[in-house]
């Protein structure tokens, strides 16, 4: 994204009140979520971060919260699924700025259970189920951050929850 | 509708993620605020290039004007290259001969690139196979393909000069500390682990011409992330980093003499704006000198790959994408796909640019190895 010198100029931006509290409301949020779609609990901040600059520089174009949660969930999203693409392609040569990061002193035993949990969905199946059971959104609240039908999004969830729930030893929904 | 047992099994692995709000808000008002500074100095300097580009075509147009040709010299040789569309994530490895044929080598490989043996007869990869990855080797054409190493965690592989060993980059199962970097012999089957580039995480090997050392892409884990490109003499010296002043380096290639290294470079720093997407082209001595950018483009150019004659560098670009792909690539994919990359080749002084094999919306081709 370009961006104009006038969008990044602080003093050009006419609530910046507003947007310092929407960052502090979301941006713990956002960053969780690119984390676990990343699955790198580091990258997700620095992802969240790149994020909110974004939706910073067209902060004059943004119309209320829920305009700016999508947009920065979208960003953010994006940008995690950009990053394990790369990180998928490295093998031939399309490997991710960042290396993934194996840090032992700092993974939970929860976030290691889950992120390789997370490694047998696909990428869609991934970001919707974090949306709608990490971020508390709907499926029609989802779609539109990510841009595909509501239908689609809720098809991801079945196969992908019955996928993640299998990988983390729950029973079958339903059977519970 | 949320799943209140993944919800709470999610809420437990990623809440304790340290995202405070007020550091990172700090962080980028400021980060912002430089950033205007730098682009009001870049609008600045670009009014300038273009009154000076303004005046060198007048140069040439004028009655008299010189204009040098670029050196020329015919392309030849085959060129491994992979093909990968991210719609339909599978990956196509394909030859092609200038002036002749293009082939395919093998349909779908979803690991390490392709690199020819040193007298261009077989060809070698590395595979996710099963429970693990293997090694492979094959005739040049694809036929014969066979294992040559299995469970060993082969991620990147390169040749040995005399065609009788690969080196390759691997991360041992459970081991969650840095990958190995060891040599394979073809002909016993041995394995030799290298000492001394433990606890990087490797991302490209390549065997020197001359066999005396391995260049080696990758970083230390972070937070003492120190990327960059590093050579491994095989006589048991230390290791060494080619240039420590660059932001990141990274899918180095060698001459045919062993003299320089082709690289990619990143000026931007990662997460930065635009700073996945900010790729050139260098070179350097492999003595450390020398440093040369070639490209030098607000976008996509990577991958260097030296022609055996050495004459040329074929690089991977999105120069010619439609603008709406370039958009995407540079906003980080909001449309799912990153794609427009194409084949391109230059001498390696940065002249004479030209497309060999231009890629579609949503596709991307990466020359991986070229041989005479």
């Amino acid at each position: 994204m370009e961006l104009s010198a006038e969008h990044l100029d602080a003093t050009a931006v006419p609530s910046a009140l507003d947007f310092d509290d929407c960052f502090r409301d979301l941006f713990p949020g956002v960053a969780r979520a690119a984390a676990l779609v990343a699955r790198d609990r580091q990258l997700g901040p620095d992802i969240a971060q790149e994020a909110f600059a974004r939706l910073f520089a067209r902060w004059d174009r943004i119309e209320d919260l829920d305009h700016a949660r999508n947009f920065a969930y979208r960003v953010a999203i994006n940008l995690a699924r950009s990053h394990l693409r790369r990180r998928i392609a490295a093998p031939f040569g399309l490997s991710g700025p960042e290396p993934a990061t194996h840090d032992p002193t700092a993974s939970s035993a929860a976030w290691l259970d889950a992120v390789a949990a997370l490694e047998h969905v696909s990428p869609k199946q991934r970001a919707c189920i974090v949306l709608v059971d990490y971020a508390d959104m709907d499926a029609a609240s989802a779609s539109a951050v990510l841009g595909m039908a509501e239908a689609t999004v809720r098809v991801h969830l079945l196969r992908g929850r019955r996928a993640l729930r299998a990988r983390l030893d729950l029973p079958e929904e339903g059977s519970a | 509708m949320t799943d209140p047992q993944l919800h709470d099994r999610l809420h437990r692995a990623a809440d304790p993620i340290d995202a405070d709000p007020e550091a990172r808000l700090d962080a980028l008002h400021a980060g912002v605020r430089t950033h205007a500074r730098r682009r009001r100095a870049a609008g600045l300097a670009a009014g300038v290039a273009v009154a000076l580009l303004v005046s060198a075509v007048a140069w040439q147009m004028r009655p008299g004007g010189a204009r040098v040709a670029g050196a020329g010299s015919t392309l030849s040789g085959t060129m491994a290259y992979s093909s990968y569309d991210f719609g339909n994530p599978t990956m196509s490895v394909r030859a092609r001969t200038f002036g002749g044929s293009d082939t395919e080598i093998v349909a779908v490989i979803n690991d390490s690139p392709v690199e020819f043996s040193p007298d261009g007869t077989q060809l070698a990869y590395a595979q996710r196979a099963g429970d693990g990855t293997a090694m492979t080797v094959a005739n040049a054409d694809g036929s014969n393909a066979h294992e040559v190493g299995h469970g060993l965690g082969a991620e990147q592989l390169s040749w040995s000069p005399d065609g009788t060993r690969l080196a390759f980059i691997a991360q041992p199962s459970g081991n969650v500390a840095g990958k190995d970097v060891s040599i394979l012999d073809l002909a016993t089957g041995d394995v030799t682990r290298l000492p001394g580039a433990d606890g990087y995480w490797w991302q490209q090997i390549a065997w020197s011409p001359d066999g005396s050392q391995i260049a080696l892409a990758g970083s230390l884990p972070k937070p003492d992330s120190a990327n960059g490109i590093y050579l491994l003499p095989l006589d048991g010296g230390a290791l060494t980093q080619l240039k420590t002043d660059l932001n990141w380096t990274e899918f180095m290639d060698w001459s045919p003499d062993g003299s320089q290294l082709a690289f990619s470079i990143r000026n931007v720093p990662f997460p930065a704006d635009r700073a996945d997407y900010e790729w050139d082209v260098a070179v350097i001595n492999a003595d450390g000198t020398g440093f040369s950018q070639l490209t030098d483009r607000p976008g996509w150019d990577n991958f260097p790959v030296w022609s055996p004659d050495g004459n040329w560098i074929a690089f991977s670009s999105d120069r010619d994408a439609s603008a709406t792909q370039q958009q995407a690539n540079s906003d980080g994919n909001p449309n799912g796909t990153f794609g427009g990359v194409g084949i391109y080749v230059m001498h390696p002084d940065g002249s004479d640019v030209q497309p060999v094999l231009l890629a579609g919306d949503g596709a991307l081709a990466v020359a991986t190895d070229w041989r005479a």
